[in-house]
């Protein structure tokens, strides 16, 4: 087991938006978690790299316990640099260039030598044919190519977990093909991902385990031809009628 | 040490000039808007020859001090009569006020810095506004009138509030001309004994209070016209 | 009377104007980034603090403040039992300007700070950087772009509010203009105080120009 929560709590204000979570992934597994617009997937995303802080639960990651209530600066770091977030907005920084956001991570993350650093920027970004781009400052470059830089940097740190935060919801409809087939790539790789996505084609084709996620729980999980096909239960099936025209 | 006496005998003396201050920055602001609009039609209709003579003038004001700029008009106003008479235009040099002086250099200064507020309060109305009102089928001069100028004005007013400000706090230099406002009065009062530091901290508090007292009514009246423009109010 | 002679004799007060600019802007920034740093540490107290020195400053005319440090920071001192009465004059310039565009220059800060996205702080904790350098190499970098409209505005106020430390009898180029056109009886006034306003322009110029090659290094950086 690579990592395992249990039990994991939020709260916002007076509103719960995670009522206790349990989630478990393997190595080389690809999780995509599916559900309505506000139900708390992200905030679960979030809490896995501590973007946000969970109010109580437990958590295992590479053998190493944590308790989510009360976490240490270094641990949290240590979760930080095990693992890696690709953006709903790319969040690219917006002070340097494409390389430089590759290799930001390397020098300040993993404490490479800036030469080190550059060197492997470089052979990401070749690998994914947009070498030519690697001065170009963020707002030069379009959505789909933004966010392809974006997982890049985010798998250049040869993260044990990769988060995928809604990674094609603010692209245009024509540039979410490469996008995915990226995504699709690393999963052959055998990259670990956790996907939080309304690509239902991708959770379909690409995803070892899909989660059904409503109102801060868990509904249903289990491969894509049993939540797809067979769901079990009431409000599984009803959100996949109501997006049927989807996929 | 510090006389408090003379400092609570000498702030009624100062207050009762303040009207001064006040009265020099409405003038100068009035003059200095309605030049201000001139100038930013000319520039921004791109006037032949006239858009770029504005532009460097516009330029010239907010690069010099605004002292210097009153010592150019204080010296320059009467050779212009001067030469106007020459010209034949009857005027007479010899009866510039102070008054007149001071209300000429600050009304060009307002005119220059309120003139690039218009512009960039234009500026960030949203070009497909004016759009809209044209494809309803407003004239473009309906369309100014009643789309683009109400947005510019509840953009204007957080700028024209600062610009007003520094033109209250400017006129602390008019004492060099000989006019009798907040900051003269002080010099005055405390020529006599020596005593600057207590009318000083008086003088400080007149202004405080006056400059909290205009940038509060721009507060209200900012929110005033985004209820009547917008509907809503600015999030600050 | 030449032309030139009234520029060199002009020119002879700008190193004094020069200095007064460069070191009060320099101590300006400080105070405002402290300023703006205690207002964010959301500590009550501190940021009502901020908050009173701003107000203040807003309503205090540039002169008012001047004026203020040459005659009440001796009185100060000698509460303590410092006697600064002989400190050299550019002392108290340095400080009143410094005090008066520390406030502006803190709302300068403050407001571009608060205005970065936040995803960018996020993205770069997500990388793996520890606070202090995603605040170093991405929260700051795009600070300073986003205030550098503001700061380039009141770097220009500040040379403006140069020409006031007369009050303080400082030999700056405003002073040396008074001074010929005093000694001149009256004649040549009007082509002095011209010279003059150029020269304020020129530098003027020469600092929106600056600020234009900065921007224009930057410009594919959108922020």
């Amino acid at each position: 087991m690579l990592l395992e929560i249990k039990n994991l709590k939020k709260k916002f204000v007076n509103n719960t938006v995670l009522k206790g979570i349990d989630l478990s992934i393997n190595a080389g597994e690809v999780v995509v978690i599916i559900g309505p617009s506000g139900s708390g997937k992200t905030t679960l995303l979030r809490n896995i790299n501590f973007l946000e802080q969970a109010d109580s639960g437990k958590m295992t990651f590479k053998n190493k316990r944590l308790n989510l209530a009360n976490l240490s600066n270094e641990e949290i770091l240590w979760v930080r640099r095990h693992t890696a977030m690709v953006f709903q907005n790319y969040n690219l920084f917006k002070n340097k260039t494409a390389i430089e956001n590759i290799s930001e991570g390397l020098i300040f993350g993993q404490n490479k030598s800036k030469k080190v650093a550059l060197q492997l920027a470089k052979k990401s970004l070749d690998s994914v044919g947009l070498l030519d781009k690697q001065d170009f400052y963020p707002a030069q470059l379009s959505g789909g190519q933004q966010q392809r830089i974006g997982i890049v940097r985010a798998t250049v740190l040869n993260p044990d977990i990769v988060l995928f935060d809604e990674p094609t919801s603010a692209l245009d409809p024509e540039l979410v093909g490469t996008v995915l087939y990226d995504m699709k790539h690393l999963a052959d790789q055998g990259q670990t991902m956790i996907v939080v996505t309304h690509q239902m084609s991708f959770a379909r084709n690409v995803a070892s385990r899909v989660v059904f996620f409503a109102d801060g729980e868990i509904i249903e999980t289990g491969t894509p031809s049993e939540v797809f096909d067979h769901p079990k239960n009431k409000r599984t099936k009803q959100f996949l009628s109501a997006i049927a025209e989807d996929y | 040490m510090f006389d408090s006496n003379f400092a609570i005998q000498s702030f009624p003396k100062i207050l009762a000039v303040a009207p001064m201050t006040i009265y020099l920055s409405i003038i100068a602001a009035i003059i200095g808007l309605v030049l201000a609009i001139l100038i930013a039609v000319i520039r921004e209709r791109k006037v032949f020859v006239l858009s770029p003579i504005v532009g460097i003038i516009v330029s010239f004001i907010r690069g010099t001090p605004i002292i210097v700029q009153m010592y150019v008009v204080y010296y320059g106003l009467p050779q212009l009569l001067i030469a106007l008479q020459r010209w034949g235009i009857n005027t007479d040099s010899s009866g510039i006020s102070a008054i007149i002086v001071a209300i000429t250099a600050y009304s060009l200064n307002a005119a220059a810095n309120i003139s690039e507020s218009i512009r960039s309060a234009y500026h960030s109305v949203d070009y497909k506004q004016y759009e809209a009102a044209i494809s309803v089928g407003m004239t473009p001069l309906r369309a100014m009138i009643r789309i683009i100028v109400p947005q510019l004005i509840a953009n204007l007013i957080p700028n024209f509030s600062n610009i007003f400000i520094d033109l209250i706090k400017d006129t602390a230099l008019v004492y060099n001309i000989g006019i009798v406002e907040i900051m003269a009065k002080a010099n005055i009062i405390s020529s006599v004994g020596f005593k600057y530091i207590e009318t000083y901290l008086d003088a400080l508090i007149i202004y405080i209070i006056i400059c909290w007292i205009f940038a509060k009514l721009f507060q209200i009246s900012e929110v005033i016209i985004r209820q009547r423009v917008f509907a809503t109010q600015r999030i600050n | 009377m030449k032309v030139s002679k009234v520029i060199v004799t002009l020119l002879n007060g700008l190193p004094e104007t020069l200095s007064l600019l460069v070191a009060s802007f320099f101590f300006a920034s400080l105070i405002g980034l402290s300023m703006a740093w205690l207002y964010l540490r959301k500590n009550p107290i501190l940021s009502d603090l901020a908050k009173i020195y701003l107000g203040i400053v807003r309503g205090t005319p540039p002169l008012l403040m001047l004026l203020l440090s040459y005659f009440g920071l001796p009185k100060l001192f000698a509460l303590v039992g410092i006697n600064i009465n002989d400190w050299a004059k550019i002392f108290f310039g340095i400080v009143g300007l410094s005090v008066g565009w520390g406030a502006y220059l803190e709302e300068a800060f403050r407001s571009a700070y608060l205005s970065v996205d936040k995803g960018q702080y996020e993205a770069a904790l997500s990388v793996g950087m520890d606070v202090k350098h995603a605040f170093l190499q991405i929260l700051m970098p795009q600070t300073f772009l986003i205030a550098l409209p503001n700061i380039e505005n009141l770097l220009i106020g500040l040379v403006k509010a140069t020409s006031l430390v007369y009050v303080m009898g400082m030999v700056d180029m405003y002073s040396k203009a008074t001074d010929l056109s005093n000694q001149n009886q009256g004649v040549y006034q009007l082509e002095i105080f011209i010279i003059l306003a150029l020269l304020y322009w020129l530098i003027v110029l020469l600092i929106e120009w600056l600020f234009r090659m900065f921007h224009r290094y930057y410009r594919y950086v959108e922020i």
